[in-house]
């Protein structure tokens, strides 16, 4: 009898488990009356700022851009490999997302402005689109398909009426308002910024690994972190020697020139110690795993970067200490905007 | 790609030259074999914190080898996962089911008393099935999405071993297959079902995979 009385209970929770359905919230965008100051126009970055964190720009809803550019982390993911819509991963680690105003105008005749790892991405303008109609990444079909989900959703016209002159929505209006959001994320206001302001000191520590850093290891030959836009006039993508051969040929897939097998873009310094893991395919997780590897983990290949070879051509093997390599990290910490990642400016809108 | 794929020819004539160099017997070399691939275990084992993922899902491996040298193999891969992703918006809950075979000749030379080589061609045949649900607080539903990827390949390989005994050896091996899949992908509205959708996409390319994994092999 307690046998029957025991299962009767257990199908009857079953029972009541399987006929238990979601309950949905209603998820709408909160925005200020008066618009935020941003660095673009202030009504197409709020519509950019509605779109970066909307997920029905995804096929299933799934997933929007700050999914794999998190604020907390700089506008990077603290993934591996970023996943997409449908949790499968991408093929790279997502770059952060900052001062891109400033990289754009770094006019070097020799480099590549692109947003991406590899150097796609020329114009920031329409390229803000490619992950939105990625197949992995946000899996929408095509520019129309998304043209006309956004236009069904009730808080869209609007946002489009007050940004834009034609209030239409289309393909050119969504780009130029997401555009007009991700170009304004500044990072100006790291403790190194307002040590060169002359407001802030850098720490015994932090001045010793800025001394390495910039001198004795001369890593600043490729990382330009008193600038804005993070780079040297040198060319923007190098082969570090990662490993040989490469698993993902870089720069090779957008020149199809052999010569930039394994190059991929220099990535701004800047937030460093927000932005783990590190290097295109996320392979290290902690910046002493990144230390390392330029101590001696570098890999020969025909077109490493000549400035991890010494003038004989063999690779350079830099015998940096327990001491150093904290200092080192030390500085890189001296690079850290928070501000940049409490901003109101730059946060998720949706309640 | 085409780097890659000198690298494998290479790799390939270096061996079939410096293997003729010496008289080794490979008779030695007879016998059931049985392989698993390490490369978790190292990482545990010396802490090595994460690398990049090996794109060579194979985990489990079967060789015979006969007194020339000749002899197949057949390897096996199985994996599941489940990932759920939950925040105020939504909650996606993705289920991934992943299985491949292969089965190849091969011919095993010494390149030395302890050094091994084989190089052998594969035919295999794979399949993954991702289904993702997604209860979404923006459109108040459940959205479905299946997305199934499956086919087959051909191509050749490259295995390097070292003896430690002559019942253990440790080893790597480098691929470059062909592959033609079919990738059909699936939507489905729990509200709209007008909405629902489906695609088909064939998908043909070469993969390369450089010898990034180690295989831990025992002789039967």
């Amino acid at each position: 009898m307690k046998l029957t009385t025991y299962l009767f209970l257990v199908t009857l929770t079953l029972l009541s488990c399987e006929s238990e359905s979601p309950e949905f919230i209603e998820v709408k965008p909160v925005l200020p009356e008066i618009p935020y100051d941003y660095a673009n126009d202030n009504n197409q970055a709020t519509l950019g700022r509605v779109l970066f964190y909307d997920k029905q720009l995804s096929i299933n809803n799934g997933v929007s851009c700050a999914s794999c550019h998190k604020q907390a982390n700089a506008f990077s993911d603290n993934l591996q490999f970023s996943r997409g819509f449908d949790n499968r991963p991408t093929e790279r680690n997502s770059m952060p997302i900052q001062n891109l105003v400033e990289f754009s105008d770094f006019n070097n005749p020799d480099s590549n402005n692109g947003l991406f790892w590899d150097g796609r991405g020329l114009d920031h303008d329409k390229s803000l689109l490619l992950p939105i109609i990625n197949h992995v990444e946000m899996g929408i079909p095509n520019i129309e398909y998304l043209v006309t989900k956004i236009g069904s959703i009730e808080y869209y016209p609007a946002l489009f009426e007050n940004a834009f002159f034609d209030g239409s929505i289309n393909a050119e209006n969504i780009s130029s308002a997401l555009f007009a959001f991700t170009h304004s994320i500044k990072s100006n206001n790291t403790k190194l910024d307002n040590s060169l302001r002359g407001i802030e000191t850098l720490t015994p520590k932090e001045a010793f690994g800025q001394e390495l850093f910039i001198s004795k290891y001369d890593c600043n030959s490729c990382h330009q972190v008193q600038s804005p836009h993070g780079y040297l006039f040198g060319g923007a993508f190098s082969n570090i020697g990662l490993e040989m051969p490469y698993q993902d040929s870089g720069l090779e897939n957008v020149t199809e020139n052999s010569l930039d097998n394994g190059k991929f873009k220099i990535p701004s310094l800047r937030n460093v110690a927000l932005t783990a893991p590190y290097m295109h395919d996320g392979r290290f997780s902690t910046l002493e795993e990144v230390v390392n590897h330029y101590k001696s983990g570098v890999t020969e290949h025909p077109n490493l970067d000549i400035r991890l070879k010494n003038n004989d051509g063999s690779l350079k093997r830099p015998e940096i200490t327990e001491t150093e390599m904290g200092a080192i990290i030390a500085f890189l910490g001296t690079l850290t905007d928070y501000d940049l990642i409490e901003d109101e400016r730059f946060s998720n809108p949706f309640e | 790609m085409k780097k890659s794929a000198f690298f494998v020819m290479t790799m390939l004539i270096t061996c079939m030259t410096y293997g003729q160099e010496e008289d080794l017997n490979t008779a030695e070399l007879k016998g059931h074999f049985l392989g698993l691939q390490v490369n978790e275990l190292v990482r545990q084992i010396f802490s090595l914190g994460s690398t990049t993922a090996p794109s060579n899902p194979y985990f489990f491996n079967y060789n015979y080898t006969s007194a020339t040298g000749k002899g197949f193999a057949a390897s096996f891969a199985y994996s599941k996962d489940k990932f759920s992703n939950d925040d105020n918006f939504n909650t996606l809950t993705t289920n991934i089911d992943n299985i491949s075979f292969r089965i190849g000749y091969e011919k095993k030379n010494l390149l030395s008393k302890r050094f091994v080589y084989s190089i052998g061609i594969d035919f295999l045949v794979e399949s993954q099935k991702n289904e993702t649900e997604n209860e979404d607080n923006f459109s108040s539903q459940t959205i479905k999405t299946t997305n199934k990827t499956s086919g087959w390949g051909l191509g050749p390989r490259l295995n390097f071993q070292y003896r430690i005994t002559s019942r253990v050896l440790i080893g790597t091996e480098a691929n470059y297959y062909f592959k033609s899949l079919k990738e059909k992908f699936e939507i489905e509205f729990e509200n709209n079902p007008d909405n629902n959708d489906e695609s088909e996409t064939d998908i043909k390319r070469l993969s390369f995979s450089s010898p990034a994994i180690l295989w831990l092999t025992f002789r039967l």
